[in-house]
């Protein structure tokens, strides 16, 4: 699943932008232009609904010190809005998730989201929507019609079967079925709806009290206020499924772990790409080098301090770095090892072997961490998007052309950089170009509006990319 | 024409944030149309092959190009047919070329009404100093940009590089 299009409204200098990402993004702009704030958007997001378990426990503003350093221009009451555009192609679907957050009364609140699937053609599958306490779930007839047919299938069944199964669990089971079978007039005529103690659309995972395969359907309870319960029958995802064999690498990837029911998938797709976002700022070359003491660290921290202490952990699992990143550090910086000690007071530090000579971490080069940060994120990214602000800082020209290769090749996973450096400009392609400005105090992003008419002049001319942006505009 | 965009390029950074914020101030007092888009950068450098392709660049999205320099006492004609021998012929046309008789510092010292007999931005750090007794130090090239508000435009507009600059500010 990949993010291919955000709206944000009120963020910080975002007051209105709607920008298209592609697969490799290289946003470029005048400082105080915005990039970090589009950045921090993403950042932001991750904070809201990252390991989502019915809010998030510390306040999502806090990384910026209060409401009013989020929101456009200070102003306290206005809604931060936020539509990203996904497109599945395990299912073939486009997902839609509007999500609004306010502040009121000195506390925060994600207001209202809302979710669509669409199928490639425009029409709507599936909609769920929430404002405050109130839920409410939309399908379109087509699917309706579909599950409809199966519950009756599955209902002739079990009714004509001639094998006599214990007769009170078969009446219960055609009673439950009956039951859902009512329900589904109700949906069709003006949709589910219900009130439910729920803070966001992510909470609905946590409603299901039961659900049961039959057939092609899934059958679901889902309890909300005080034991009262909706039933709901949906089709199980596998109808959906154009790509099995990414659907396969998914499981593996979520442990075997991908839901049955249509609304379920697509909302833990949607978790799980919240849970994946990276994003990796000026690295903290200091915290870097501090040697720490041993704990559980898997994910590397924006600022890379806890760098040691991931590759540590990396280690103890499987007994050696994982290839990617000895492979990739191989290459650019040959002949060196990388190992890890005990110091007396039991902190852990890397120490870095070039061909005889033991370097501690005070001596090796900041080029040479952040590269092994960047080659870390890169060794387990699943998924997800991965955000690398100012990618230059402390690299070598030949060491961003080797990164920037590697992440235009990346599975699955949405990549922003941003730069200042006329040299990474001139290794992208126009067309991966996000330009930023800011025209008062408002944020504007755009990308290339002619990317080919952009190459042509290039070529013609004998001028370079940065050239062209920094002196004829783009 | 109107609602033009002409790029001009200055030899340093001081100079080009003197020239962007005299270029507000001409608009302002409207010595120059206030619809015409003015940009101003940092010339790489003259005789450098990036200021060849600079003006490139700069020609797919403006009119005209002006690009300033100092001729730090050498003959102006000199400097200019250096600058044209990097401009491509076919956008010869629409560059014009600003020569310093020495620096930018000039229009400053003309404008205080100073007579010019050494380096302006000499002549500029002695006025200072003599006009400011407890000025710790004189002029300092950072101080460039700051001139713009107290130009003296009138005792300039006979001055023959200014005068070619206004000219030069149309399209």
């Amino acid at each position: 699943m990949r993010l291919y299009r955000v709206q944000i409204e009120n963020f910080k200098s975002l007051r209105n932008i709607d920008i298209r990402l592609s697969d490799f993004n290289v946003v470029i702009g005048p400082n105080a232009s915005g990039k970090t704030n589009f950045i921090d958007a993403f950042l932001f997001l991750r904070e809201v609904y990252s390991n989502y378990l019915g809010m998030p426990s510390i306040p999502p503003y806090i990384k910026w010190w209060g409401w009013k350093n989020v929101v456009w221009q200070g102003k306290m009451n206005l809604p931060i809005r936020f539509v990203l555009y996904f497109y599945d192609d395990i299912i073939d679907c486009e997902y839609v998730f509007e999500t609004v957050f306010t502040y009121e009364a000195e506390a925060f609140r994600i207001y209202s989201e809302s979710l669509r699937v669409l199928r490639r053609d425009g029409e709507e599958i599936l909609t769920f929507f929430r404002e405050g306490n109130a839920f409410r779930l939309f399908f379109n007839k087509d699917y309706i019609s579909r599950v409809k047919r199966e519950l009756e299938k599955v209902l002739n069944e079990i009714k004509g079967s001639s094998i006599e199964p214990r007769l009170a669990r078969r009446v219960s089971i055609i009673k439950d079925i009956e039951e859902y079978y009512q329900n589904l007039k109700v949906l069709e005529d003006k949709g589910l709806e219900f009130i439910a103690r729920a803070k966001s659309i992510f909470d609905f995972r946590f409603m299901h009290v039961l659900s049961f395969r039959l057939g092609n359907l899934v059958l679901m309870r889902i309890s909300y206020e005080h034991e009262r319960e909706v039933l709901l029958p949906s089709l199980k995802i596998d109808l959906f499924v154009k790509n099995k064999e990414k659907l396969e690498k998914i499981r593996k990837i979520y442990d075997g772990y991908v839901p049955e029911s249509l609304p379920s998938y697509v909302l833990s797709m949607i978790e799980q790409f919240f849970d994946n976002i990276t994003v990796l700022k000026p690295m903290d070359i200091r915290g870097v080098r501090e040697p720490k003491l041993p704990r559980e660290e898997d994910v590397l921290s924006e600022d890379y301090s806890n760098l040691v202490l991931v590759l540590y952990n990396m280690y103890i699992r499987e007994g050696k770095l994982p290839e990617r990143i000895s492979q990739l550090m191989e290459r650019l910086f040959p002949n060196t090892y990388i190992g890890f000690r005990a110091l007396k007071d039991g902190r852990i530090t890397l120490i870095v072997r070039e061909d005889d000579v033991e370097l501690d971490l005070p001596s090796v080069s900041d080029g040479f961490l952040k590269t092994l940060g960047i080659a870390t994120v890169l060794s387990n990214k699943k998924g997800g998007m991965l955000i690398i602000d100012q990618i230059e800082d402390s690299l070598h020209a030949f060491t961003i052309e080797t990164l920037i290769d590697e992440l235009r090749n990346m599975d699955d996973v949405t990549v922003i950089i941003t730069t200042h450096s006329p040299s990474v400009i001139d290794l992208v392609d126009p067309g991966e170009l996000i330009i930023c400005d800011k025209i008062g105090h408002e944020t504007h992003l755009k990308r290339v509006e002619n990317p080919e008419k952009i190459r042509e002049e290039l070529r013609k001319m004998g001028i370079t990319l940065s050239e062209r942006w920094l002196y004829g505009g783009l | 024409m109107v609602g033009c965009n002409i790029m001009i390029f200055t030899e340093d950074t001081y100079g080009r944030d003197f020239i962007k914020g005299l270029v507000s101030r001409l608009k302002i007092e409207g010595l120059i149309k206030s619809e015409i888009g003015v940009n101003v950068r940092r010339l790489a450098g003259i005789c450098n092959s990036k200021m060849q392709r600079q003006i490139k660049a700069a020609a797919i999205t403006h009119e005209k190009i002006i690009v300033i320099a100092d001729a730090d006492g050498k003959p102006i004609q000199e400097i200019r047919k250096r600058i044209l021998y990097h401009v491509p012929p076919d956008l010869q046309k629409i560059v014009r070329t600003i020569i310093l008789r020495y620096e930018i510092e000039e229009w400053i010292c003309i404008s205080l009404g100073l007579h010019i007999t050494k380096k302006p931005s000499i002549e500029l750090d002695e006025y200072i100093k003599k006009k400011e007794k407890d000025a710790k130090s004189g002029y300092k090239k950072y101080m460039l940009p700051k001139f713009v508000e107290t130009l003296n435009i009138n005792r300039l507009e006979n001055y023959n590089s200014f005068k070619e600059f206004i000219n030069a500010l149309s399209c």
